[in-house]
Order: C-alpha cells, then structure tokens, then sequence
C-alpha cells in the first residue's frame, strides 16, 4: 500500500508545473475548507463558487508559501478572506427573495435536520464568531491555528468561541455541555 | 471526532468537543463530502485557463520584446550593411534569414505541449 505524499511533497510538485499533485491537494483540502465556507455562506453555491476561487488563488500564489506544511491553514486564510470579500459585496449589492433553504438538497433525514437546524443556529452569530466556531469546533483547530488564520488576537478567538458555542446550545436546544 | 493528537494540542483552556458533546452530532452531520471529484473538476479546468492565459501574455510579452530589440539593433545591422558594401549586403541578408528561418525552424521542433502528468509520483 502506498502512503500518502506529504504537503510539502504535493507543493513541491505542484509548483514544478505537475496537476496532478495540485489536484490531489484539492481533493485532500475541498472537503475541510467546503464545510467552513458553506457554514459562513447564506447559499451553498456561494460557497462552493468560493471554494473553487480559494483553490485557483491557492494556485496562483502556491510560490509565495513559504512552509508547505502549513498549507492548510494557509487555504483556510485564503477562504477566509474570500469569504470576507464576498460578505462585503452580498451585502452592497445581490439580494435574493428565495428561502436559502430552498437550495439545499431534501431534509428528510434526521442527520440533515440537524445539518439544517446547525446552519440556521450558525446564521445568528455574527460572521466574526461563526467562523471561529466553525474552525474550533467543527473543524477541531486550536485557537492559536484559527487565530492565526482568522487574523484575529488569541483572546478574541477564544471568546467568539466561548460565546458562540453558549448561542449555539441555546438556539439548538441543546444543553451547553460545560457541566 | 477529534484524535488525541489534535486534543493534546489544545492548551488547557481550550474548548475540547468530543462524542459525548451534543453539538458534536450537528458538526459532524453537516459536513460537505470529503472528496467530490465534480468540484475537483471544476477547478482544475479553471486552473488549467488560468495556465493557458499566463502563456499566452507571457509569449506575447517575449514577442514584443523581440520586436522592440529588432527595431533598435536594424540602425547598427544597417550602418554594418553599409560598411561592407553593396556587394556583402545581399549575402548578409541571406545569412540573417537563413539564421531566422533556423530559429523558427528550431522552435518549432522542439515545441512541447503542456499535458497535465497523469500520477504526481
């Protein structure tokens, strides 16, 4: 059985003009990095649509990393500040009539009420701390990697996550689990 | 959901979700599929005109530059023209086309195409 080339070996390859090791990049990241955006997106094209601009960016700039083993944190930055972007420019001009949740594939199954039911929560906490949760609890980073990758003070992290996860139990009706 | 490695880590104070957390099971419900080889397709056709758009301004730069070189180097090939006489500047033009047709001919058999490579290793 074959393992699994590294980041370092992927971005170095990638970089020599090889496509493949740059699709197998993406084939590692684009689930991780997906899940965040569609979690900070009203719409799940969007996210997707940002998804594949965070790739083609990555692409782009792939000679300015300076340590490939930090690839990840340096897609999910990448993510975030598109994410940024386009909340900025959602909010100046497109405005949809259509229920978000319209787009969405059908809820019949209990896991994806509560996919939809996470997302609805999600949507009542400001961009700053949905993030952070995202990253800290859906993705189990610590709070110096997403305060690395959010920009933000290590303090401020904590306590949008802090914060944000107290909403989120309250709004799911879930009991907070700090017992 | 979170391994050992990830949760040692963690500084002390840091909020650690595990299975028997109840936001667990809604994290772990609306996570996108892992490997999605429509989405990879996408983006590596947009990666691919990127590349082809980089190319072709990058020749095109080059191929100004050459002209522009051209134009300042004919005033001197010229004045050499000149001095050699009349008589040397037909068999100057002729090495100088000959030596352009050699360029281009070099050119355009050592052309490569720029297929994506199949396995990365």
């Amino acid at each position: 059985m074959r393992s699994q080339p590294t980041d370092a070996a992927l971005v170095a390859a990638a970089r020599s003009g090889n496509d493949a090791a740059y699709g197998r990049i993406v084939d590692r990241y684009q689930g991780a990095i997906r899940t965040f955006l569609c979690r900070l997106c009203p719409y799940d094209a969007d996210a997707d649509d940002l998804a594949q601009e965070t790739f083609l960016a990555g692409w782009t700039e792939l000679r300015r990393l300076r340590d490939p083993e930090r690839l990840k944190t340096w897609l999910f930055s990448i993510a975030w500040r598109k994410a940024k972007g386009q909340a900025r420019s959602m909010a100046r001009a497109r405005q949809r009539d259509d229920d978000w949740q319209d787009l969405r594939p059908d809820s019949e199954t209990p896991q994806t009420e509560r996919a939809i039911a996470l997302r609805q929560a999600l949507g009542q906490l400001p961009p700053d701390q949905r993030a952070a949760v995202s990253l800290c609890l859906g993705e189990g980073w610590s709070h110096g990697d997403a305060a690395n990758v959010l920009e933000m003070p290590l303090g401020t992290v904590k306590s949008h996550v802090l914060r944000g996860r107290a909403r989120l139990a309250e709004i799911l009706g879930v009991g907070d689990g700090q017992d | 959901m979170y391994c050992e490695g990830v949760r040692a880590s963690l500084k002390s104070w840091e909020w650690v979700m595990d299975k028997t957390d109840p936001l667990a099971d809604f994290f772990a419900a609306d996570a996108a599929p892992a490997n999605d080889r429509a989405f990879r397709t996408r983006v590596m056709e947009r990666v691919a005109r990127r590349r082809l758009r980089i190319e072709l301004v990058l020749r095109l730069v080059a191929g100004c530059l050459l002209v522009l070189g051209l134009a300042l180097v004919s005033p001197v090939l010229q004045s050499l023209a000149d001095m050699l006489g009349q008589e040397m500047s037909m068999p100057l033009q002729v090495i100088a086309m000959a030596g352009g047709v050699a360029f281009l001919g070099h050119a355009w058999l050592s052309r490569t195409i720029n297929l994506p490579r199949l396995r990365p290793f």
